[in-house]
């Protein structure tokens, strides 16, 4: 982005991305900054499936918790291959371990359908595949590479999903950019902390927002550029500790000001937006 | 297949695949025979996505040499092979993906010799598939198959379109496996033993375990009972006033005395569960109209000696839904896991189980007098009666989604074309956006033919195209704006030569579509655009075609999924693809 914040459309470097599972299929071009990018469409993808754990522990009903159970309570307590031994999906005498531990636990309920098969696929998270799907998803990506390349064509825009299990199935549309995407957008991103916080709260909060790895924390205060916190060096570690103690009146950190986040974890600084709030406030909050 | 032992090399070979079509689809994969057309990119990635999964054996059909422009098109090509067989030289390379794979070549005599002179035994190949063939050789080719019901893919890569035609006479989709299915749980025609199974549950001598524990399924069901009585109706509850009713009913039940004083807070997951599924639970089971339509259709009606076992089978399950089943379809077997206590949900499943069992166990005595009746059962090898019993119960499990396939033959295209594009209105201005004029024809089609087309119609036209370009073939025997490259001095000759191109292009179009109407659906834009592709093949798009196509063919093979019905065209350009039926 520039001083207008505009995108500087020189800088954009195009992100072709596929993946396939089973029969079905997704692609899409990435432009940072004019179309819609991954964070955008984040929370999109479906959250995982997880057994709850007292089905796990207490009522299995299908197969699938007969084999979570065996890799999630009785092979810990166990420890069949030794100490420090962990599940080695590809190991065929683990897998045959759990079939057999799984089946005596299903057995015991009269829960029917454990095979070595639908084991190993329960405990690798097996995704099934085929070659003719890649082969489809594969060309796509190819082909909007060729189309950048030799700019004969208009490119893809910008999300293409295909289903071959009934007849073909191919839908192309351009998700909804984020306005405040954290990725691609330019718009800062606001963070509500008490105002009697100390600095170190404020590090521990973007780290885990936005899993951050070792941040570089820089602001402008009266017109003059000021390095809150760094770790890269072992000097400006030193120099930067004693920040953290602080609370973030003694830094200097009022209502209202942009810090500039950098990271190992991220590819440009993030623009970070401090808002105070009084102790009343966060505890109603909460 | 082995329980506790290891897989074998192959089943870890080909686990990724076996997990969605299962060991019998994969023992037909290895069964199959397919013959190939043609020795180009094209050809060769869809073998590729056949090669791969274990196809038993290809016969690859070429009579012309490696040139040059092969290898710039073709990545299974090297230079090196110039002036070999085309056929002789794919083929190897194909045989190296997978050394399980059987596989032949025919370089001499070309296919439309071949054709002229029938010694060729077509017959004993499961699918046919074309890669960029002529129309003509391509008529004659597809009249051979369909009297032989051989099915014919018809693959086209054209610059950055891609088109897939299926013919057929008649293809049974056995397992169709769709994608999203309503569990066949038949509230509104309960299982007897359901009903003395849920009738042996009393909601107010329960302990509090067995409250919290109560199967969503047996909730509902209760539920259903207590509102039928209050309005004396049998069915289920229909408009919103009765599902409001039910849901309070509903509610009434989840309240239980042992807990209201201290489990104020307390969420109960089964009930919650049990309002969450109702839409799925409260609809009315009947026999799909796709179904009925099997049970009406001449080759049902019609059954001889001579017929397919799909037909047998057929029948065997419609005096099964005239009798015993009373109107319905043998049961599922198969009960969606819920919030409950193991032996609750085993139960459930054991009552679902052992009436689908018992339906299958007629269907199959059914089926044995059928066969008997029609003299078929005593030339039946003892290997095929042995696996009769596991056909039907394939047959059972899928039963809802059972279907026959057909396609007209590729020789009446041409009239097809003809009717569809007759659907199109005069007054479509040139300067109105292309997906206008599409949702309009889109629109009429829809009126014409009864049929759900609802696609995004904007690929119709670019078909017809590629019919003009295989018109203008037969004249000029090469493509439009297909002719050798010319050095930079001579650039403007080969604009010139494209747009004189165009014009016989257009020309044609206007000659074969005689109709004033039909013109204006020929967009001018799709044909300048076809004149600038000049035939080439774009390996990506090759490789697009050539993946769905070997899926296609694996489809029509396995019994498995349902196949295209029955044109693909694919677009590049805005990554689309459009079915429609020709």
């Amino acid at each position: 982005y520039d001083e207008n914040n505009q995108v500087v459309p020189t800088s954009i470097i195009p992100l072709i991305d596929g993946g396939t599972e089973g029969f079905k299929g997704n692609a899409r071009v990435i432009m940072h900054g004019y179309t819609s990018c991954i964070e955008c469409t984040l929370d999109l993808f479906p959250p995982q499936v997880n057994f709850p754990q007292c089905t796990i522990a207490n009522n299995p009903r299908l197969p699938e918790h007969c084999v979570e159970w065996v890799t999630s309570i009785l092979w810990p307590k166990e420890k069949p291959f030794g100490p420090d031994v962990n599940i080695d999906g590809d190991s065929i005498e683990h897998i045959q371990w759990i079939v057999e531990h799984a089946t005596k636990r299903a057995n015991e309920h009269n829960i029917t359908g454990i095979n070595f098969r639908f084991t190993q696929g329960v405990v690798k998270r097996v995704i099934p595949a085929v070659a003719s799907t890649n082969a489809v998803i594969a060309s796509i990506c190819a082909t909007e590479v060729f189309k950048l390349a030799t700019s004969s064509v208009l490119l893809m825009n910008n999300y293409t999903m295909f289903n071959d299990i009934e007849g073909i199935y191919m839908l192309t549309y351009p998700p909804e950019k984020r306005e405040d995407c954290p990725i691609c957008s330019n718009v800062p991103v606001r963070v509500q902390i008490n105002e009697t916080a100390k600095f170190q709260e404020l590090v521990d909060q973007l780290i885990e927002k936005y899993q951050l790895i070792a941040p570089l924390i820089c602001t402008q205060i009266d017109g003059k550029s000021k390095t809150l916190y760094m770790t890269s060096t072992k000097q400006m570690l030193e120099l930067t500790k004693p920040h953290l103690r602080m609370t973030l009146q003694e830094l200097g950190l009022a209502n209202g000001i942009e810090l500039l986040v950098g990271d190992p974890a991220r590819a440009s600084s993030m623009r970070v937006i401090i808002s105070l709030t009084s102790s009343m406030e966060t505890i109603t909050a909460k | 297949m082995s329980n506790i032992s290891g897989p074998d090399t192959k089943q870890i070979q080909y686990d990724r695949q076996l997990r969605l079509w299962g060991d019998h689809g994969q023992k037909a994969l290895e069964a199959g025979r397919v013959c190939l057309i043609g020795a180009n990119a094209l050809s060769t990635e869809i073998l590729k996505a056949l090669v791969l999964p274990g196809l038993g054996s290809f016969t690859i059909i070429d009579h012309q040499l490696v040139t040059l422009e092969d290898c710039g098109s073709n990545f299974f090509v090297h230079p090196s092979m110039i002036d070999q067989p085309r056929a002789r030289v794919t083929c190897e390379l194909l045989k190296q993906l997978n050394p399980d794979v059987h596989g032949t070549y025919v370089d001499k005599p070309s296919i439309d010799d071949l054709l002229k002179q029938n010694t060729f035994d077509f017959a004993q190949f499961n699918v046919v598939i074309t890669a960029n063939l002529p129309l003509n050789t391509l008529v004659t080719l597809s009249t051979h198959l369909w009297s032989l019901k051989i099915p014919l893919l018809v693959a086209r890569a054209y610059g950055f379109i891609g088109t897939i035609r299926l013919q057929v006479v008649e293809h049974y989709i056995i397992e169709a496996h769709p994608d999203d299915t309503i569990p066949d749980l038949r509230l509104d025609r309960p299982l007897k033993s359901f009903v003395n199974h849920c009738n042996s549950v009393d909601f107010n001598s329960l302990t509090r375990e067995q409250h919290l524990h109560m199967p969503s399924l047996i909730i509902l069901y209760k539920t259903l009972q207590q509102w039928q009585k209050q309005t004396n109706r049998i069915d289920i509850p229909h408009t919103r006033k009765e599902r409001d009713e039910f849901k309070q009913i509903l509610e009434q039940l989840s309240h239980h005395s042992v807990y209201d004083v201290s489990d104020s807070n307390k969420s109960l997951e089964n009930f919650d569960e049990a309002k969450r599924v109702i839409p799925s639970r409260l609809v009315n089971t009947t026999i799909p109209s796709a179904i009925n339509n099997l049970f009406q259709d001449r080759s049902c009606l019609e059954l001889s000696n001579q017929s397919h076992m799909f037909w047998f089978i057929i029948n065997a399950m419609k005096l099964f839904t005239q009798n015993e089943g009373q109107g319905l379809l043998p049961v599922r077997g198969e009960v969606p896991d819920m919030i409950t206590n193991t032996s609750s949900y085993v139960k459930l499943v054991e009552i679902y189980q052992e009436q689908a069992k018992k339906d299958c166990e007629t269907i199959h005595n059914y089926l044995i007098d059928l066969l008997k009746q029609h003299n078929r059962f005593s030339t039946m090898s003892s290997n095929e009666a042995a696996t009769l019993h596991e056909l039907v119960h394939t047959y059972c499990k899928n039963a809802t989604f059972l279907n026959v396939m057909r396609t007209a033959s590729i020789k009446n295209e041409d009239d097809s074309l003809k009717k569809l594009i007759e659907q199109i209105p005069l007054e479509s201005s040139s300067d109105e956006s292309e997906s206008e004029v599409s949702w309009y024809i889109g629109l009429r089609l829809c009126d014409a033919f009864y049929e759900k087309f609802n696609r995004y119609p904007g690929e119709f036209p670019l078909y017809i195209g590629l019919r003009l370009c295989d018109a203008f073939y037969e004249k000029f025997n090469r493509y439009p704006g297909e002719f050798p490259l010319s050095t930079n001095d001579e650039t403007n000759s080969d604009q010139r030569q494209l747009e004189i191109d165009f014009n016989d292009l257009k020309q044609i179009g206007r000659q074969l579509l005689n109709s004033d109407r039909q013109q204006s659906s020929i967009r001018e834009n799709i044909l300048q655009e076809l004149c600038r592709y000049g035939a080439s093949e774009l390996h990506s798009i090759s490789a697009f075609i050539g993946g769905c196509c070997a899926q296609e063919a694996i489809k029509l093979i396995t019994h498995q999924y349902t196949p295209v019905d029955n044109v693909l065209v694919y677009n590049g350009i805005r990554q689309s693809a459009n079915v429609f039926k020709l």
